[in-house]
């Protein structure tokens, strides 16, 4: 939403860009399908459980495995597109570069915080594969779902780094048209 | 206060366990020990994480001390969840002490980087249900019950019942919509979620039979925290706790047991009983489940039948 | 430095923050970091955060919030809303101002389908703003009645502020989406009265417009029968007891994905598109959601909220001041925040304060009655000068109109909303009473 100031920065590299967003809507339509599967169970189990034939089981739990990979799968892209709403009424009256630097160090603020929630995630993963925690009807191991939230929080934290240096490199002159 | 210690759980703050359980015995502690230690209670999962995770919180000093049942990470703690099978409880007090005892023979190592304050259980389970009583397994035929463990919902399951795990919350929004058409709860919980608004029926097990499943619980330090404190502060701890506490908190859960029947019969449901042949009966059929139960705990490395025997050996002569 | 005064520390230093253009649940997250470190320590936060993330969203309450922002994306994409504004119009279009109130009875509409004011103020910016330009209509009445009847997007259930503060407080979220029906509905009453007040006053600024044919208004009703089904077999299932709430959203999504593709707006590339909005939108809702809950944690940590909670309970001040200061608050905060930030971070203090109030309610109706209430002041906060989110979205959408005439429209409709808060606050059985008698 907010364009300018970090997009013609970006103009400046947007092979990598172009791929980031790829990946990202990638992700996120990857997590787009997982909620829809959870959502097509769960009317089915809820149309058999009316016909009288049972509601299909450890429907609840898909749907909780299906939030939390959304919720992960989700967020690259929201990063990429700037979609983490912020307060900016007070700043506005200051010069256009000392809000970007703020924005890029904020972005930069955020890389650090993504990095740090994946690597603990990760150790999380790892601990729950040593547990051989499972759900308790599908039995599904309770680590596969750490797995797109290292993912999701990984890519956050790559985007939101590429985004913060990218704002921060001195501008040269526009030359390409853009 | 010389020592804060951090205790969470995850009932709300108006549960009986909080009011006359755990702010008591946070008194207590201060009184003993002349205020050198505090125990500040944080109900309702307010440091966060969810209740699957109280016990490694409490490992990994995220809080001092908390209140879990291992049933919320399955096999995890197999022998202290033994005890979460069904017909494996009398009444909550000689089942504590009976489990209390049993993990001092069989649980050694279940809780390594942990101090085990105590171990108890609630009262037997009793069905609620909308409908129609509960009084024979074929009143149980094509009945969507939610259960409250694994084990149990296998045993429910085993009789033909529609068997859900809903969580809770869902489970009240459920029961009052007629998406299921019961639970099997211990009375104890009924105010907390209006379970006497919601059913009509209760069906308890006969005095005498053993009671339909009971979850076990368990109180657990931080390790390093208890080893760090004082002698006299540690002293104070260790009078405090053990199977004394085990039996205690038991007795409690009976008299929270008894008040939540009187809510039920006040409200005017109809409470019936099960005969004692007929759970006889329940747990024969039910044996499956057990001996899957020996199986898992052989897997982990210990005696399965063995463990199973001395349990029901401790429930029997309590 | 106690730990009261630490977390007093703690709040100012993430307003200063958010002031900063720090991203909110950036804020939240490192305010709520620094406040675990320092109460508890940086092994235990390690440790904490290992899981936090999964813990938190593998939860099936959490599952309505994506579904029901699918759902409300869906029909967005498969052209649900114009029909709906066509249906409304055709009824009272050729009322003094009847477009506006179209405008208005179409938001209430789209928004019983759709859990986001910011989706259902653009949607229908969308197709209403054109004509109501066309027909002569000033960008300041356009504007102000289509920002206004945005937040009836998630004043009218299902509502995803509700459903977070429902999450938050431990409270039934159908008995909430219940209570929030009639003060949903004083809300369109009180925006219709708004609007016929305004066009006495300013006759030139929304014009009549020709009146439909009965055969017409018949016609209408027949295009919006997908809304109608969507509704009633999501709400109804969830209140007739054939589905739970996340059960209710998933039915919703796949109803509109089928109703949807008949009426030949969806196709393979919309429903992608669909599903790429409703990734941005829920992202940001679950980044919130993650920094509010560390930040909160940090809060329980240093004892504050209890000690404030228990502060008031014991005190002699009226109940009646408490509230009035929350929600004078809530106002003058939404001025400049986000609604959803706003409930993240303010219920973990504000609802046990007033929980430990006696107002002579039950304790759940007193529950209700304050959702209720910090709903429709949070609410608020999107149509408020400077920072409205609404505002904002309808000013992206019609570059023409400048932000000062928006300002200037949605000022009748701010006045509507103040004396709602006051009716609401003044009978809290508005609040609870359908409750009562749908659960009870
Ligand atoms: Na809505
Ligand atoms: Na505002």
């Amino acid at each position: 939403m907010s364009e300018s100031s970090i997009g013609n920065a970006e103009g400046l590299h947007a092979p990598l860009f172009r791929l980031l967003h790829r990946v990202c809507v990638a992700c996120a339509a990857v997590g787009g399908l997982v909620i829809f599967g959870a959502a097509f169970v769960v009317t089915f189990s809820i149309v058999r459980s009316l016909m009288g034939f049972g509601a299909v089981r450890g429907e609840f739990e898909l749907v909780e495995l299906a939030c939390a990979t959304c919720a992960s799968l989700f967020l690259p892209l929201c990063q990429l597109t700037k979609g983490h709403v912020m307060v900016d009424v007070f700043t506005n009256w200051l010069p256009d570069r000392v809000n970007r630097a703020m924005d890029s160090i904020w972005t930069l603020l955020f890389a650090a915080g993504w990095a740090f929630v994946c690597w603990r995630l990760l150790h999380g993963l790892s601990e729950m594969h040593g547990y051989g925690d499972r759900t308790m009807l599908l039995r599904a191991p309770v680590w596969w779902v750490y797995v797109p939230a290292v993912i999701g929080t990984g890519l956050s934290a790559f985007v939101a780094t590429a985004q913060g240096v990218t704002a921060l490199l001195p501008r040269r002159p526009q030359t390409e048209g853009v | 206060a010389e020592v804060t210690l951090r205790l969470h759980h995850f009932l709300p703050p108006v549960a009986p366990m909080h009011t006359s359980f755990f702010e008591v015995w946070a008194a207590e502690l201060a009184e003993a020990s002349e205020g050198a230690i505090e125990v500040q209670i944080f109900p309702a999962m307010q440091l966060g994480g969810k209740p699957p995770q109280l016990a490694d919180q409490v490992r990994n000093g995220i809080c001092d001390i908390a209140w879990t049942l291992p049933v919320y990470t399955p096999d995890r703690f197999p022998v202290a969840e033994t005890m979460s099978n069904p017909f494996m409880v009398t009444n909550a007090e000689k089942t504590s002490v009976a489990l209390h005892n049993l993990m001092d023979e069989f649980g050694g190592d279940e809780y390594r980087g942990m101090k085990p304050l105590a171990y108890h259980t609630h009262d037997g389970g009793k069905l609620h249900t909308r409908d129609a009583p509960v009084l024979s397994a074929a009143d149980l035929q094509g009945l969507k019950l939610r259960a409250p463990n694994q084990s149990t919902g296998d045993m429910l399951a085993g009789f033909g019942a529609e068997v859900v795990f809903f969580p809770v919350t869902e489970m009240v929004v459920g029961l009052s919509s007629g998406v299921i058409d019961g639970c099997c709860l211990p009375y104890e919980v009924v105010p907390a979620f209006k379970l006497q608004e919601l059913t009509s029926f209760t069906s308890e097990p006969a005095a005498g039979a053993r009671g339909l499943y009971a979850n076990s619980f368990s109180l657990l330090m931080n390790e390093a925290r208890y080893e760090g404190l004082s002698d006299d502060l540690r002293g104070v701890i260790d009078a405090a706790s053990g199977i004394e506490l085990s039996r205690r908190i038991g007795k409690q859960f009976d008299g929270f047991e008894a008040f939540g029947r009187g809510v039920v019969e006040k409200h005017g449901n109809t409470i019936e009983e099960i005969p004692v042949e007929e759970i006889n009966r329940w747990r024969e059929a039910a044996s499956p489940v057990h001996e899957a139960w020996i199986a898992k705990l052989n897997d982990r490395g210990h005696d399965g039948a063995a463990i199973m025997a001395r349990a029901n050996e401790l429930l029997d002569a309590g | 430095m106690d730990p009261f005064t630490f977390s007093l520390v703690l709040i100012a230093g993430l307003f200063v923050l958010i002031f900063m253009r720090m991203p909110i649940a950036l804020a939240m997250a490192i305010a709520g970091i620094i406040g675990y470190v320092h109460l508890s320590s940086f092994a235990g936060l390690k440790a904490y955060l290992s899981t936090a993330w999964v813990d938190k969203f593998m939860s099936y309450d959490f599952a309505v919030v994506p579904l029901f922002i699918l759902m409300g994306h869906l029909a967005t994409r498969s052209g649900i809303s114009a029909s709906i504004f066509n249906a409304a119009r055709a009824w009272i279009g050729h009322l003094r101002g009847g477009l506006a109130m179209a405008a208005v009875a179409g938001c209430a509409l789209f928004g019983s389908i759709s859990g986001s004011s910011l989706a259902t103020a653009s949607t229908m910016t969308r197709v209403a703003m054109p004509e109501m330009r066309k027909h002569g209509f000033s960008g300041a009445l356009s504007a102000g009645s289509l920002a206004a009847g945005g937040t009836l997007g998630i004043l009218i259930p299902p509502s995803i502020v509700l459903i977070i503060f429902a999450l938050l407080t431990e409270q039934n979220i159908v008995k909430l989406f219940l209570a929030a029906t009639v003060p949903g509905f004083l809300a369109v009453v009180g925006f219709m009265i708004a609007i016929s007040i305004y066009v006495r006053l300013f006759p030139h600024e929304g014009p009549t417009s020709e009146r439909a044919t009965f055969r017409q208004r018949v016609r209408a009703i027949g295009e919006i029968w997908h809304v109608l089904v969507i509704f009633t077999v999501v709400l109804g299932g969830i209140y007739g007891g054939y589905f739970t709430p996340a059960q209710g959203a998933s039915v919703g999504v796949i109803l509109t994905l089928v109703l949807g593709s008949l009426k030949g707006g969806l196709t393979p590339r919309t429903v992608l598109e669909s599903l790429i909005d409703t990734a941005g939108t829920s992202a940001m809702i679950f980044a919130i959601v993650f920094g509010a809950d560390l930040f909160n944690v940090a809060l329980a940590l240093s004892r504050m909220p209890m000690d404030v909670a228990q502060y008031f309970a014991a005190s002699d001040i009226a109940p009646m001041v408490v509230l009035l200061a929350i929600v004078l608050f809530y106002l003058v905060m939404g001025c400049l925040m986000d609604s959803l930030s706003m409930i993240l971070l303010t219920v973990p203090v504000f609802f046990p304060t007033i929980m430990a109030l006696d107002f002579g309610l039950l304790p759940e109706q007193q529950a209700m009655w304050f959702g209720i209430i910090a709903l429709v002041v949070v609410e608020m906060g999107l149509i408020t000068p400077p920072v409205g989110m609404n505002l904002f979205v309808i000013s992206a959408m019609a570059r023409d109109i400048p932000m000062t005439q928006i300002f200037r429209g949605t000022l009748p409709f701010i006045l509507a909303e103040f004396s709602r808060i006051a009716i609401l606050i003044t009978f809290p059985a508005l609040s609870y009473w359908l409750v009562d008698l749908v659960m009870n």
